[in-house]
């Protein structure tokens, strides 16, 4: 009978690497007086990992000095492109950073005056930098509305920093408002790791991979299989290093290289197994003739056409007539 | 010589004899017949009057006058004769062409006038016929007065006999004479138009339509309501006596009444108005009694009923009662009072407004209101209020069950359970726990009383053991922390301090420049009802004389920071309203002001500034004035000055002067230049 092993709870562990430090140190300096920051990158690449361990270190640091201040981390959710977008993107900013806002001062303030008070709450409450992750997902206006907060912030002489974070159409998509994007202080990207890089992460978190000299053919042997798994991704790294912990525990055998790349057949395997049933299934789609109205006939047999007045006719109005056609002028005979 | 008595024997005659000779001779002449002495006094001439006065002043004219007819007669001078016991006179020698008139009595005219009459009409007559044929000749006026009289004698001397009798002739007489000779043993009679011969005709119109439309439904005739004849007697005339219901009931019992009644009352007898009647020979057999209502109420009553059964539900509101009328015409109202107004006169234990008369029997009861809608029973059958409380005590249950319904649908636990595992302050978070077990507690226990008399309805029970489910879950959360933790009390303190519209239109006078309409106690109330939260108000009595609800003060508070406050006031009451949810009890807010977080000293400060609570403005005093964090002392600053702070002016100068912070500074300084009490709530 099947036995479930619930997995140990692990602490996390924060690896600071150079591109880490290198982006918050590029961050920190555009801060004073209010900056507008894009971090953008592919994804798994680390940079939400990368703006939490920077929010906690800046909030760890609040009481070493008086020019201190807190930071904010949030991911955004869904706003839909409808109308009061600016509104709602300014109550987003405020919920994740000072608190709710009443629906009463929601309802009867104006996007101005919901900036007004989202700089007054982040005065009230120290807060200096938000990381607004996932800010591909947001529209334009609401974009629009957390610049103006900064604006405002500016003006008040409060320095606020919004830091965008997202993937490789957020660029793009601040680029469509000229408005941002000549206000934008800093692009930070995050390119994918190094082969190198990745083999000194993995060494960080696993014991084995630590124990293997990179220097030897072996070793490279493993920090391009390491690289081919990952692509630089330190996202795809630690799904690995659980699989292999727990295949460790079944006891199989020693880890080696021929081990590693077991534990990744098989994931590799159902990958390939499921894209290529999809393309498949597909491709069978898009290979069947498209279906004609009405009911299937034989080959070879006539098929009626549809009248396409007939179909495109309008409803009748209410008087039982049907609407004038406003279409061009017959052609003469 | 001999001497008569008192007179001499050759006295001559008095000139007056030959006075009333010529007199008499002349009235013969005239009427051309013997005359009586009523004729002869009236017709003689006012020079006889005054000869026969003359001569005889101290006795009366007629007696006087009959004297001198009778000498005249005795001197033979004139010749009297008797005939139906009056004296007719002429003068002797006197050929006149009449002769003495045949009938002369009262009586025999009457009689004679009767003959007239039948033959004029050509059928046998009532009183009425021979008063209106009497008015038709000027020498019958003297009849008018006697006639009913003289023909009740005429008939039993047997001159005169009843061939037919109608019903209600009152003062035209309810029988039809003839003259006891008369050829034919039975004259037409034309039909009476008496009232209880309308009313008897009414009667047989609606039984025939009311066949008419049984035979075409297929089903039996149902017994007649007096409102149907009514209807039919007021669009015939609609001027009729049925204006006045009370004639109605009498005719109707009238009809119903003797040998010769024409209509019965069908089924159990109620009060008059509200009986059913049918035609004598129509047995209940024959009848449907099963649909015939007789009243509104019996209506309202047979509606509810059919409402519970749709809904199977033992209480209904009056809309389902309207729907059930809606769906069957013989459930309308025939009244002009409302359905609401209806159900509630109906449903009061005495039958008149005063409440002095109790009801023997109690067809309808009101069982208690759901979000303001009244829910109403009708217990089975024609129950006694003993036999009614089994009904009414279903009734309860269920709307004792819809009530915890909606105030567990209101109080959102689930909710509430995962927004107070959110809160910042460990104490608050206690504190709401422990009202949503106050609350789920009072839930389960409006419900307990009914689980003993097996009266509860199916979803009250498992409307229990979800608030069981919910009480163990909250256990489980872990936020019922042991009693005594952290200070914190035992109990919860519920709500209690609310205001109606017009005590909240003072307080809040910075509104009004942003929404002129508020400050109308009616146009504020009608918004504050959408927005504010509501407990019952404790001193409500009666409807009229004081609310039932009034507005929470926390709500109302809250509410019209987010309004019309400024941004210290939007700030705080986004941050109180997060963290407190239902919670007001400040009691598990003070412990926050002692956090070493300045974050969640600053959340203790903006929960307690809008908990209306008496104590706390010494604490928002110290902290305004020794808290580390700017931010906290500000807004300590601004709870100090809401709750009304007798020095607060003192510290916001004293702040002003000596506080690191620039902005706390600027914003003392800002109280400073416009010190109004109101004016806290928009800066």
């Amino acid at each position: 009978m099947f036995k479930v092993d619930f997995p140990e709870r692990r602490a996390d562990v924060c690896i600071e690497t150079a591109l880490m430090e290198r982006t918050a140190r590029r961050t920190l300096a555009v801060h004073p007086g209010g900056a507008l920051v894009v971090w953008s990158g592919p994804s798994r690449v680390g940079k939400t990992w990368t703006a939490r361990w920077l929010r906690d270190s800046i909030d760890a640091a609040y009481e070493t000095s008086p020019d201190a201040f807190r930071a904010v981390h949030y991911e955004v959710g869904q706003i839909r492109d409808c109308e009061n977008v600016m509104k709602r993107g300014i109550r987003s900013l405020y919920h994740a950073t000072v608190g709710r806002m009443t629906e009463t001062a929601y309802r009867h303030a104006s996007a101005e005056d919901l900036a007004v008070q989202l700089v007054y709450g982040l005065q009230a409450k120290n807060v200096q930098m938000v990381f607004i992750d996932e800010a591909g997902l947001l529209p334009l206006e609401a974009i629009r509305g957390m610049v103006l907060a900064r604006d405002i912030a500016e003006i008040g002489r409060f320095p606020l920093s919004l830091i965008f974070i997202g993937m490789d159409d957020l660029p793009g998509t601040l680029r469509r408002l000229p408005q941002i994007e000549n206000r934008i202080h800093e692009w930070c990207y995050f390119e994918a790791y190094s082969p190198g890089e990745m083999f000194e992460l993995a060494a960080a978190l696993h014991p084995y991979f630590a124990s293997v000299d990179p220097s030897t053919p072996e070793g490279a042997a493993h920090v391009d299989f390491l690289n081919s798994i990952t692509k630089g991704l330190p996202g795809k790294l630690d799904p690995f290093l659980r699989k292999l912990s727990l295949r460790e525990t079944d006891g199989v055998g020693d880890i080696d290289l021929a081990f590693l790349k077991a534990v990744h057949l098989i994931t590799a395997r159902d990958e390939q197994r499921s894209i290529r049933d999809a393309d498949t299934r597909r491709g069978a789609a898009s290979s069947q003739p498209t279906p004609t109205l009405g009911v299937a006939r034989a080959p070879g047999q006539k098929t009626r056409r549809i009248s396409q007045k007939r179909v495109a006719e309008p409803p009748r109005t209410a008087r039982g007539k049907r609407p004038r056609r406003r279409g061009p002028a017959a052609v003469p005979k | 010589m001999s001497a008569v008595a008192g007179r001499p024997f050759l006295q001559p005659r008095p000139a007056v004899y030959d006075t009333a000779r010529d007199a008499l001779r002349t009235v013969c002449l005239a009427l051309e017949r013997p005359v009586r002495l009523d004729e002869f006094v009236e017709l003689a001439g006012e020079d006889v009057a005054v000869q026969i006065r003359l001569t005889y002043p101290n006795h009366p004219l007629r007696v006087k006058a009959n004297y001198l007819l009778g000498r005249l007669v005795n001197l033979g001078q004139a010749c009297a004769t008797r005939s139906s016991n009056r004296c007719w006179y002429s003068p002797v020698g006197l050929k006149l062409p009449k002769s003495i008139p045949a009938a002369d009595s009262r009586l025999q005219r009457t009689l004679l006038l009767l003959r007239a009459t039948v033959k004029h009409v050509g059928r046998a007559a009532r009183v009425v016929d021979l008063r209106t044929h009497a008015l038709d000749d000027p020498t019958n006026a003297d009849l008018l007065e006697w006639l009913a009289h003289d023909i009740a004698i005429l008939k039993r001397w047997g001159k005169v006999r009843v061939v037919a009798e109608c019903r209600g002739g009152g003062y035209d007489g309810s029988m039809y004479y003839l003259p006891a000779d008369h050829e034919a043993t039975s004259a037409p009679v034309e039909p009476a138009r008496t009232w209880m011969g309308e009313v008897e005709d009414a009667f047989r119109g609606a039984w025939a339509a009311e066949v008419e439309r049984a035979r075409e439904a297929g089903t039996r005739p149902k017994p007649l309501a007096l409102p149907t004849v009514r209807r039919l007697l007021l669009e015939s005339d609609p001027h009729s006596k049925a204006r006045q219901a009370q004639l109605l009931i009498n005719a109707a019992a009238s009809l119903s009444e003797g040998e010769s009644a024409v209509i019965r009352v069908v089924g159990t007898v109620r009060a008059r108005y509200q009986r059913l009647w049918a035609p004598i020979g129509i047995p209940d057999a024959a009848l449907d009694l099963g649909a015939a209502f007789a009243s509104d109420s019996e209506r309202l009553v047979e509606s509810v009923r059919r409402a519970c059964a749709a809904e199977c539900a033992p209480a209904v509101p009056a809309s389902s009662i309207q729907k059930a009328i809606s769906r069957d015409p013989e459930l309308h109202l025939q009244g002009k009072q409302s359905l609401h107004a209806t159900l509630s006169c109906i449903a009061r234990r005495s039958s008149d407004p005063r409440r002095t008369r109790m009801r023997i029997r109690q067809n309808l009861a009101a069982v208690g209101r759901v979000r303001g809608h009244a829910y109403y029973v009708a217990p089975p059958g024609e129950s006694d209020f003993a036999q009614a409380g089994e009904a009414i005590a279903a009734g309860l249950a269920y709307v004792a069950t819809l009530n915890a319904e909606r105030e567990l649908q209101d109080l959102k636990p689930e909710t509430e359970i995962l927004n107070a595992a959110r809160t910042r302050l460990t104490c608050v978070r206690t504190g709401r726990a422990r009202y949503l077990a106050l609350r789920l507690k009072d839930l389960a226990r409006s419900l307990s009383g009914f689980v003993n008399s097996d009266c509860l309805p199916p979803s009250g029970l498992r409307l229990i053991r979800k608030i069981r489910e919910i009480q163990q879950r909250l256990d489980h959360a872990g936020q019922l922390q042991p009693t005594g933790a952290a200070g914190l009390p035992e109990s919860v303190q519920l709500p209690s301090v609310g205001w109606t519209a017009a005590e909240v239109v003072p307080m809040f006078a910075h509104l009004y420049a942003a929404h002129p309409r508020l400050s109308q106690p009616a146009e504020l109330r009608r918004h504050l009802w959408k927005h504010c939260a509501r407990i019952p108000n404790p001193c409500f009595t009666v409807r009229n004389k004081s609310a039932e609800f009034l507005f929470e003060g926390t709500s109302v508070r809250l509410h019209l920071a987010g309004l019309s406050g400024g941004r210290e006031a939007v700030l705080l009451a986004g941050l109180a309203e997060e963290e407190l949810g239902p919670l007001r009890d400040p009691a598990f807010v003070l412990p926050g002001l002692q956090s070493s977080d300045e974050l969640l000293r600053h959340t203790a400060v903006a929960a307690l500034a809008f908990l209306p609570s008496a104590h706390v403005e010494g604490h928002f005093r110290s902290i305004a004035l020794t808290d580390p964090a700017p931010s906290v002392r500000r807004s300590a600053l601004w709870a100090y000055g809401v709750a009304g702070g007798g020095d607060v002016l003192d510290v916001c100068t004293l702040l002003a002067s000596s506080d690191v912070d620039r902005r706390v500074r600027t914003f003392t300084k800002v109280v400073l230049s416009n010190p109004q009490p109101t004016n806290w709530w928009i800066l």
